[in-house]
């Protein structure tokens, strides 16, 4: 019976511990120290401290996001491998008699008229154009080697 | 981006400049066209930031000020945060 009373007794001390502080005496400067611990702990949520990690573990994925709609703002250069380019100026030709892909824009034109137009970008190696300088850069380079 | 558009801008502002050499106007030109997407990126990723931390903030209220609630203080914050 006394072990019983006993038990209880302790088990209402715990609770009693658990109830917030009272605010019956200055309750005015326990509310002002209150609101200081709730700034302290917006502060240390904001600036990352290890006591409160949860905001930037939240932000982790928000950051991951970021920098891939960053990186993928990247200029991407659609540059045709060879049959493609040549499957369609012979397209072209065909429907069109034209060189130019005017649909789409795409530089899309046959090694021909390429040569024709003294074009810039000329031949391709593994998928990648190879700029090569126009007529009056070519002409300016052998007037440059002469000299 | 086709290599056709390249070409254009670079005959439209490589005016006046050496062939081969490619003009810092041009440089600023390709910059730009990636940079301005930017913006509406950086602002969803702001708004993504600050919904969750008006999320954090408004649980540590709860935490803090929750025995106020019937005193009129915690709604009164929780109103604050909210406007």
């Amino acid at each position: 019976m006394a072990e019983e009373i006993e038990l209880k007794r302790s088990a209402v001390d715990e609770e009693l511990r658990r109830l917030p502080e009272s605010f019956a005496e200055n309750p005015q400067v326990k509310l002002l120290s209150l609101f200081d611990e709730f700034n302290t702990c917006i502060k240390e949520t904001t600036t990352g401290n290890e006591s409160r990690p949860e905001f930037f573990e939240g932000l982790h994925k928000e950051f991951a996001r970021l920098s891939t709609d960053i990186t993928n703002t990247c200029p991407k250069f659609d540059i045709l491998s060879t049959n493609t380019r040549i499957n369609r100026s012979k397209k072209n030709t065909l429907s069109k008699g034209s060189d130019w892909d005017s649909r789409s824009s795409d530089f899309v034109a046959s090694r021909e008229s390429l040569e024709d137009n003294d074009s810039e970008y000329e031949t391709e190696l593994d998928g990648e154009a190879i700029a090569k300088p126009n007529k009056s850069s070519r002409l300016f380079i052998l007037r440059l080697t002469k000299e | 981006m086709t290599l056709q558009f390249v070409r254009e801008i670079l005959n439209r502002k490589a005016m006046g400049y050496l062939p081969g050499s490619v003009p810092p106007t041009v440089l600023e030109h390709f910059i730009l066209l990636s940079v301005s997407k930017w913006q509406t990126i950086c602002l969803r990723s702001f708004q993504a930031a600050e919904r969750l931390l008006k999320d954090h903030v408004m649980e540590l209220c709860g935490e803090f000020f929750g025995r106020f609630e019937s005193s009129g203080l915690l709604p009164e914050l929780k109103y604050l945060l909210t406007d």
